[in-house]
């Protein structure tokens, strides 16, 4: 089967940041033998798969996705997979993009199937036809696997890195850090490319995995993935009305804000994190497959009726 | 033996387009079993070796530089990677201070590593045992991992490496004027996985070269398309290349460019050309070899006996 990726609508900035969750589904989808086109620059007719991570804040651009698919009804298979939060009006209505969350709401019950990174099924299931929406969930991907990893702990001269942008909310935990006499750096993927992030985060003693800010909802599992995959020890931020652990969050430490940086100063001083991280990432690898996953989001997105359908049609 | 690429003076925006550039050396030496810290913002001591990818237009950073070799001496260990032509104006006007502060720096660096066979500008600078010409040659690891082998599958006619100007322009608008769908490689907008994906999907990858005062052609572009499984049209304009990189493409003149790339899809063997260059690669270059080679200099073999 063909999955085409198109990402037209996105910049530049957003396609690096979207990498992280992009890529393990790409590897997933071609370890079922599956033919991935990771940047299309257009629509393909069924059978082929075409699907569009969701950022639509041009009415024009939803319009034409729609009157494509009237036109094509029989013709055209689309999904939308949504890596934010679709309640965070903060986000999906912020001063540039207004029509973001309504045009997110118009197209969704057109599509044949709506996946998503985060916990957040139900609440788009509301508005598809039953049956359409899964959550992808983040598991071992050997291609992220960095083949490398780092064993001398002193070459992991960092001790703690923050995976992702620079805001407020993880500068407070950073100023902590470093007042406790740790050193810290960033690895933020919309600046950093993957070959050197991995880098960066190998040669960590933990790697902190934080909400951008105090009102999110969702921990996205980008920095676990990235943590995990690079042998290193990821802490993870855990709150009063946080969902259930996603399955790469399990293999993570979980601690409240308020708490988070005295717990990393005692495992960084505790010169066990390489050891522990070991272990997650031994679980991990053995307990959650990537792939699996997706074939799970696959089955539980209609996948099998929606290929049914359309060979028949051809 | 560790070795340590300070890229501090690099914007994180350029780092996006230089791993063609530095991933096969990381790989490389990977391979030959060293450590490599891909991005330090820190300096280390011997019996690590720091590397730094020539671009030294921060005055205080070149002072750095300096004051650490001055202070430490051989516990100290740099080299250099040199990577333009100092004589290509485009490039090196940008910064007024740039060659000249290469210059200075290279004058006290322990080893320099040159894409470009400019022996007697670097020699005269810094001294014949110190500079190693560094080809690009095959890497495993750095094989993409999905070359695409079904010629229905490559969806896209024809991709320029590099970014459009003018002189390039006139290749792909005769190649659209041919009928055949032509992109190009926007290294500032598309991120690495998306470049990848579309080296691999192209029947043909263009490598031109920005403008006809360009004197020496890049080998870390033809390297990374071959390694996609691209069969690669190359501009033929550097005689020194003859028996290196354009062996492993098909190379061709600049006015016919386009009509090449035309015969060569229309011809549908697209496909196994890529592939039989990529296998010709293989067998008669080795990335890990020819790193092992840059690596015969004085300071390297110093710190490989164990020596500071």
């Amino acid at each position: 089967m063909i999955f085409n990726f198109v990402l037209l609508n996105h910049g530049s900035t957003r396609l690096k940041a979207m990498r992280d969750l992009l890529a393990p589904i790409f590897a997933a989808l071609e370890e079922m033998d599956h033919h991935v086109i990771q940047y299309a620059f257009g629509f393909l007719p069924a059978p082929a798969v075409n699907v569009l991570v969701e950022f639509f804040p041009k009415d024009e651009l939803v319009d034409s996705i729609l009157a494509l698919r009237a036109e094509r009804r029989d013709g055209l298979i689309f999904g939308v997979l949504c890596l934010d939060d679709i309640d965070d009006l903060a986000l999906m209505a912020e001063a540039g993009t207004p029509r973001r969350r309504d045009n997110l709401l118009r197209l969704l019950p057109a599509a044949d199937f709506v996946w998503t990174s985060l916990a957040q099924a139900p609440a788009l299931a509301a508005h598809c036809p039953p049956g359409r929406v899964a959550q992808i969930h983040y598991g071992f991907c050997a291609s992220e696997l960095n083949q490398r990893i780092v064993s001398d702990p002193r070459l992991r001269g960092t001790d703690v890195v923050l995976y992702g942008a620079e805001t407020p909310y993880r500068l407070a935990i950073v100023d902590d850090l470093k007042r406790r006499g740790l050193q810290c750096a960033f690895s933020d993927p919309r600046t950093m490319p993957p070959y050197l992030a991995s880098d960066v985060v190998s040669h960590a003693k933990l790697l902190l995995d934080l909400r951008d800010r105090a009102g999110d909802r969702f921990l996205s599992p980008a920095g676990a993935m990235r943590g995990l995959h690079n042998g290193t020890l990821v802490v993870s931020e855990l709150w009063d009305e946080a969902p259930p652990a996603s399955p790469c969050h399990k293999f993570t430490m979980r601690e409240a804000y308020a708490v988070l940086a005295g717990r990393c100063e005692q495992v960084v001083r505790s010169g066990q994190s390489a050891r522990i991280a070991e272990t997650a990432l031994a679980g991990f690898r053995s307990q959650h497959s990537m792939r699996d996953n997706v074939a799970a989001a696959m089955a539980a997105a209609g996948f099998p009726r929606l290929l049914r359908d359309a060979y028949r049609r051809r | 033996m560790l070795f340590n690429f300070v890229l501090i003076p690099h914007h994180h925006s350029s780092l996006n387009f230089l791993g063609d550039l530095l991933e096969p050396i990381y790989l490389g030496l990977e391979e030959l079993g060293h450590e490599v810290i891909r991005y330090s913002e820190r300096f280390h001591f011997a019996p690590a070796a720091n590397l730094f990818l020539e671009f030294f237009v921060d005055e205080v950073f070149v002072d750095t530089i300096f004051r650490m070799k001055k202070e430490h001496g051989d516990k100290f260990v740099f080299g250099v990677l040199c990577t333009e032509d100092p004589d290509d104006e485009l490039v090196m006007s940008v910064y007024p201070n740039r060659r000249r502060n290469m210059e200075r720096v290279l004058g006290i660096a322990d080893f320099v590593w040159t894409l470009i066979p400019l022996f007697s500008y670097y020699e005269q600078i810094c001294g014949r045992e110190r500079v190693r010409l560094l080809p690009y040659g095959y890497c495993a690891a750095y094989r993409h991992r999905r070359i695409i082998m079904d010629p229905a599958l490559r969806d896209i006619d024809v991709m320029l490496y590099g970014n459009e100007n003018d002189y390039r322009k006139a290749v792909t608008d005769a190649v659209r004027r041919h009928g055949l769908t032509c992109i190009t490689s926007d290294r500032e907008g598309f991120p690495a996985f998306v470049t990848d994906d579309l080296l691999r999907r192209a029947k043909v990858v263009l490598d031109i070269r920005r403008g006809p005062q360009v004197k020496f052609m890049s080998r870390t572009r033809a390297h990374k398309a071959i390694h996609c499984g691209a069969a690669v049209i190359a501009e033929l304009f550097d005689a020194g290349e003859l028996e290196g990189m354009y062996r492993y493409t098909e190379t061709c003149a600049y006015e016919d460019m386009a009509e090449r790339c035309h015969s060569l899809i229309n011809d549908g063997d697209f496909v196994e050309r890529g592939l039989a260059h990529l296998r010709e690669f293989e067998a008669e270059t080795s990335m890990r070899e020819n790193l092992r080679r840059a690596m015969d200099v004085p300071a390297l073999a110093r710190l490989g006996r164990g020596g500071a």
